[in-house]
């Protein structure tokens, strides 16, 4: 549970950062100050991008349904590592279009094994339309509207022929769709960003066991609120939060008390300029040891290397 | 000559002129210098209208560029002036720029952005070349670049210079701005 579970919130989290931060970043930064964040989104002057993100987190516990923070026990252990091909592309002044390619593999150990497996996970499509540009007038911020569909390109964790430990589980099997508001301002070398999404899932059939049971998952609703700073020689560093919450889901019709799930994560990101093409992005990003701030989550750090290459 | 061909030589004059920007100021800004002047110079051939940005990074790599480009041609009868329109331009603050950035030529300051809006300009180093009567020949950036400049960028206000000092028709009227947006009242 906790791998799909995860699974699902990091897809979610990705959305959010592929089309949720501005890319525009700064009018006193020209641009920097979005990437520190998310390497998917083009600044205003680009037309298109590709780029390469590697990801890798440890597990360090997990919350329970009530939220209540456990270590990982002695001899267990995970590590997820994720590699996500990605690309955006302008296609009007004020629309973009991006690309997720994730590639996700998982490390799991237990007393008694140890097993590595992965694959292609899920892919998402997403779309943003800025209505308003941050830093494009003092009284009115930037406004945007976010949209994403998620395949479930990715093997579900109750396909057939899973390893024991389940670590070729990439994908959460069934649609998402995403709609969301971003409004973001520029105050002098400092951009401020809020992103709201909610994301809906379609039912589906799990069989496990040989037992099958229709499953809906609640509506996933987001919040993801960052601030970035922009050196003047446009490099940048960013502060974000997130927390994403949910309700129970529904099997047979019925509420699975307990099944509800949510998540905060922190991330601590930095961006390096190496030319008016190439950038670099660095993040830490964890969700904290603390109760209540996840519910049926993994607790886990993880850091994140990416590579972006665009064209004006 | 017949009404219909009287009307197709006005259509092809009204699409071969060049653009003239809609709404463009004639009226005079403050300067940095203490004087108020007109956007564009009267006696001058042509005048290069940029706007500017205290905070951009894209500004201030362009402002070598920019100093080399009034060096070459005001001796061949083209003005310089940059506009201040965003929303905190003061006559003070942007002196004090001009100076720190050794600017030949004094910055217009325009806090409630009329000029910005005017000419369209949305992001810094946004640059028109003009001649004497307001009609625009040139509009966009200094160049290809955004703020890591390369030797083998396209100066594209350099060759529109080029094209009306040599009586040409200027080979790009219109290029991309890389710079920051303008951030207007």
């Amino acid at each position: 549970m906790s791998r799909r579970r995860s699974t699902f919130v990091e897809r979610l989290a990705a959305i959010t950062v592929l089309v949720g931060w501005s890319a525009h970043a700064n009018a006193q930064a020209c641009c920097a100050g979005t990437g520190a964040v998310t390497p998917g989104r083009l600044a205003l002057h680009e037309v298109a991008l590709v780029g390469v993100q590697l990801k890798g987190a440890a597990e360090l516990g997990s919350f329970d349904a009530r939220g209540q923070y456990e270590k990982a026990p002695v001899g267990a252990s995970e590590l997820n590592l994720e590699q996500d091909l990605f690309g955006a592309i302008r296609f009007l002044d004020r629309a973009q279009l991006a690309l997720l390619v994730p590639f996700v593999e998982t490390r799991r150990t237990n007393r008694a094994a140890s097993e590595f497996g992965g694959g292609l996970g899920d892919l998402n499509l997403s779309l943003r339309y800025d209505f308003t540009l941050a830093g494009a007038s003092r009284s009115v911020p930037g406004i945007a509207a976010l949209s994403g569909i998620t395949f479930p390109t990715g093997t579900p964790p109750d396909a057939e022929d899973l390893r024991p430990l389940a670590t070729d589980a990439t994908g959460i099997g069934a649609f998402q769709g995403s709609l969301g508001l971003a409004v973001e301002q520029v105050f002098g070398a400092w951009l401020v960003s809020a992103t709201g999404l909610v994301a809906v899932r379609s039912a589906r059939n799990v069989t496990t066991g040989g037992v099958t049971v229709h499953e809906r998952l609640a509506p996933q609703w987001t919040a993801l609120g960052a601030v970035a700073y922009v050196l003047p020689s446009e490099a940048a560093i960013a502060l974000s939060i997130s927390y994403a919450t949910e309700g129970n889901a529904v099997i047979d019709g019925a509420e699975a008390a307990g099944s509800g799930r949510r998540m905060t994560t922190v991330t601590l990101g930095g961006l390096l300029p190496l030319s008016d093409s190439w950038r670099l992005q660095g993040a830490l990003f964890a969700n904290p040891p603390f109760s209540d701030t996840s519910r049926n989550q993994t607790g886990f750090c993880g850091l994140s290397f990416t590579v972006v290459h665009s064209w004006t | 000559m017949d009404l219909k061909r009287l009307a197709l030589v006005g259509l092809t004059l009204w699409a071969c002129a060049p653009a003239r920007t809609p709404g463009f100021v004639s009226g005079r800004l403050p300067g940095t210098d203490g004087a108020s002047h007109p956007i564009v110079d009267p006696e001058a051939k042509f005048t290069v209208v940029e706007f500017f940005s205290a905070h951009c990074p894209c500004q201030a790599q362009h402002d070598a560029r920019l100093r080399e480009l009034v060096k070459r041609y005001r001796g061949q009868g083209i003005a310089f002036v940059a506009i201040d329109s965003e929303a905190e331009a003061t006559v003070s603050r942007d002196r004090a720029e001009a100076a720190r950035r050794g600017y030949p030529y004094v910055i217009l300051v325009d806090p409630e952005g009329t000029a910005a809006r005017a000419m369209k300009a949305d992001y810094a180093t946004y640059s028109l070349l003009v001649d004497r009567a307001g009609t625009v020949l040139f509009r966009g950036g200094i160049d290809s670049d955004r703020s890591h400049l390369r030797d083998d960028a396209t100066p594209y206000l350099q060759n529109a210079i080029d094209d009306v000092l040599a009586a040409r028709p200027v080979r790009l009227p219109e290029a991309k701005t890389l710079g920051c947006s303008l951030m207007l009242k």
